[in-house]
């Protein structure tokens, strides 16, 4: 849908509505919307100065150069602040802002939650906190010399009796399951061998964002969703060697790296359950429990395997071309392939690309470099399982 | 009594209207909302592709009505399009600009839905360039205040909002 097709679809509803509108003074977006009676929403029509109610596509011409010009952060604030002013500027903003699949950037919190490009990888570094158990995912290439790179994820690791568990959260100081914050979880089994992804939504928008009978918009209870599960082969010989991982990405289907396939690509975060009435929990409760068992996976989903080093004779180790994004050797190091039979209708350029790179580049600091069709949080967990295999794959 | 601008040095306005119909040619604008008159040089008012076009299919009359801009946005439309008619300096032309947009909110707005409306680019992607620049490095509060904009967010975009900015601001 190209943006002059947008364009003249609102100019055509608004002067629409403003017609029906005429002679009653009331500003029209307050009747297209529908939404649960707010503490802080206000509930009268608002007059609207000019600026938010300029011609849409003055509006988008404004907000293009905002966006084309703020690239990277901290300024690409400047585009999530235009989509918190007023409604006319949060939906022109959001129709902006492409996905990472489409333009290699992170602008909003679900960009996390969409594939990455296909072309490169986004380049990220995860930094290991070990006095209080943290991992922080950031959105630069190395950390930089002014400390001020921009915080992606956070994870905290709660070790369990019988299992250990990594919350994932958007903020480093909040990892609270019930909060609006919460992204999803990693959990191990008792021997580190087996890992399971659990995402606070499913992949699946429509049943993220359900609607009741009403038409009313009823906020999803942040749940856990299990949707990848990785595997860490037992190295019984106990030879010297790299850990075999495989990672069952459950909800995205193995098509996405044939020919014109596509991959999952949620458009919003849930909400929070923290403010609702008690009437309509029940309500929530009941729907929860048929999205959990209706959740649809793929018939095939998508495998991803390591790459296979080579030895190298010369230097006596196991050698992976991470092409200078990582510098220390490590077991923890790793690059991920789709797992391809010869007879799938899969070209071998496909085959070889590396979806996930993972390695360490200095103390407690690895560099992850991941791509379509994982998402950012799908490659933080499955990184983050690596920080909790015990010898027994070793 | 018709208020007549001339848009120009006023020592040569009286050379001006000698040359009137000579070679130069002129059109006269006038802004049907509070009927002011602009005489202006063909040369300068074909900035605007509406104006051109007008020229050109020639349906420009004597008198062009031009409406839903005022008379003090055309006053500083005609003195855009002048100068850069005139200049053919880029570093020139960027201090001028720099400086002939240093308005406040409310006069960019005329300038700049005036502007859409005549088609005249140049000046529209100056006016749309400053806006974003203004706004750049701000906060949606700040934006709010200075625009003068109301914020209408329903209950779950505000959630959202929220959520944007915590992330945002973490580093």
């Amino acid at each position: 849908m190209s943006l002059k097709f947008l364009v003249r679809e609102w100019r055509e509803l608004r002067d629409a509505i403003r017609r029906k509108n005429r002679g009653k003074g009331k500003h029209w977006r307050n009747r297209a919307r529908s939404h649960i009676a707010p503490d802080l929403a206000p509930s009268e029509p608002i007059e609207q100065g000019k600026w938010a109610d300029m011609p849409p596509e003055l509006l988008l011409d404004i907000i293009q150069r905002v966006e084309e010009s703020e690239k990277s952060w901290p300024a690409r604030n400047a585009v999530v602040a235009c989509a918190s002013v007023c409604k006319s500027w949060r939906d022109v903003t959001k129709e902006i802002v492409r996905t990472p699949e489409e333009c290699g950037r992170l602008t909003f919190p679900i960009s996390l939650k969409q594939p990455g490009p296909r072309d490169a990888p986004i380049q990220c570094f995860i930094r290991r906190d070990r006095a209080s158990s943290t991992f922080c995912l950031y959105g630069s290439l190395a950390p930089s010399e002014d400390g001020n790179d921009k915080l992606l994820l956070a994870a905290k690791k709660i070790r369990k009796p019988t299992s250990t568990e990594f919350v994932i959260s958007l903020v480093a100081d909040n990892f609270s399951r019930s909060s609006n914050t919460y992204i999803g979880r990693l959990r191990s089994n008792f021997m580190g061998t087996k890992f399971k992804i659990y995402d606070n939504q499913s992949s699946d928008d429509a049943a993220a964002l359900s609607k009741s009978k009403s038409g009313r918009r009823l906020h999803s209870i942040a749940c856990n969703y299990h949707t990848a599960t990785i595997s860490y082969e037992l190295n019984v010989l106990r030879t010297r060697g790299p850990r075999r991982m495989n990672c069952d990405m459950q909800t995205i289907p193995f098509s996405s790296i044939q020919e014109g396939g596509t991959a999952p690509t949620p458009m919003s975060l849930p909400n929070s359950v923290a403010r609702t009435s008690s009437f309509l929990v029940s309500e929530r409760k009941a729907q929860l429990a048929r999205d959990c068992s209706s959740l649809k996976f793929p018939s095939e989903s998508l495998v991803l395997k390591n790459k296979s080093p080579r030895w190298h004779e010369q230097l006596q180790c196991w050698c992976l071309n991470f092409k200078g994004r990582v510098t220390v050797a490590s077991v923890k190091n790793f690059q991920l392939v789709a797992a391809v039979d010869p007879s799938d209708n899969v070209s071998e350029a496909e085959q070889e690309r590396v979806i996930l790179q993972f390695g360490k580049i200095g103390k407690d600091i690895f560099t992850m470099d991941y791509s379509y069709p994982i998402s950012a949080f799908q490659a933080f967990a499955i990184c983050l399982s690596s920080f909790d295999t015990k010898p027994a794959c070793e | 009594m018709k208020k007549l601008k001339f848009i120009g040095n006023p020592l040569l306005q009286s050379r001006e209207k000698i040359n009137m119909s000579s070679d130069k040619k002129w059109l006269t604008l006038k802004t049907t909302e509070d009927n002011e008159e602009f005489v202006v040089e063909e040369s300068v008012a074909i900035m605007s592709n509406v104006i051109k076009n007008m020229v050109e299919d020639g349906c420009a009359s004597s008198v062009i009505p031009v409406p839903r801009v005022k008379g003090n946005a055309m006053g500083k439309i005609i003195e855009f399009c002048k100068k850069h008619t005139e200049e053919s300096d880029e570093k020139v032309l960027k201090e001028f600009d720099a400086e002939f947009l240093n308005l406040g909110p409310d006069a960019l707005y005329d300038l700049m839905v005036s502007a859409n409306f005549l088609e005249i680019k140049v000046l529209l992607d100056s006016v749309t360039t400053k806006v974003a620049d203004m706004i750049k490095g701000k906060s949606s509060e700040e934006i709010r205040n200075i625009l003068k904009i109301e914020n209408d967010l329903s209950a779950e975009e505000i959630e959202e909002s929220r959520r944007e900015n915590c992330w945002t601001r973490q580093e």
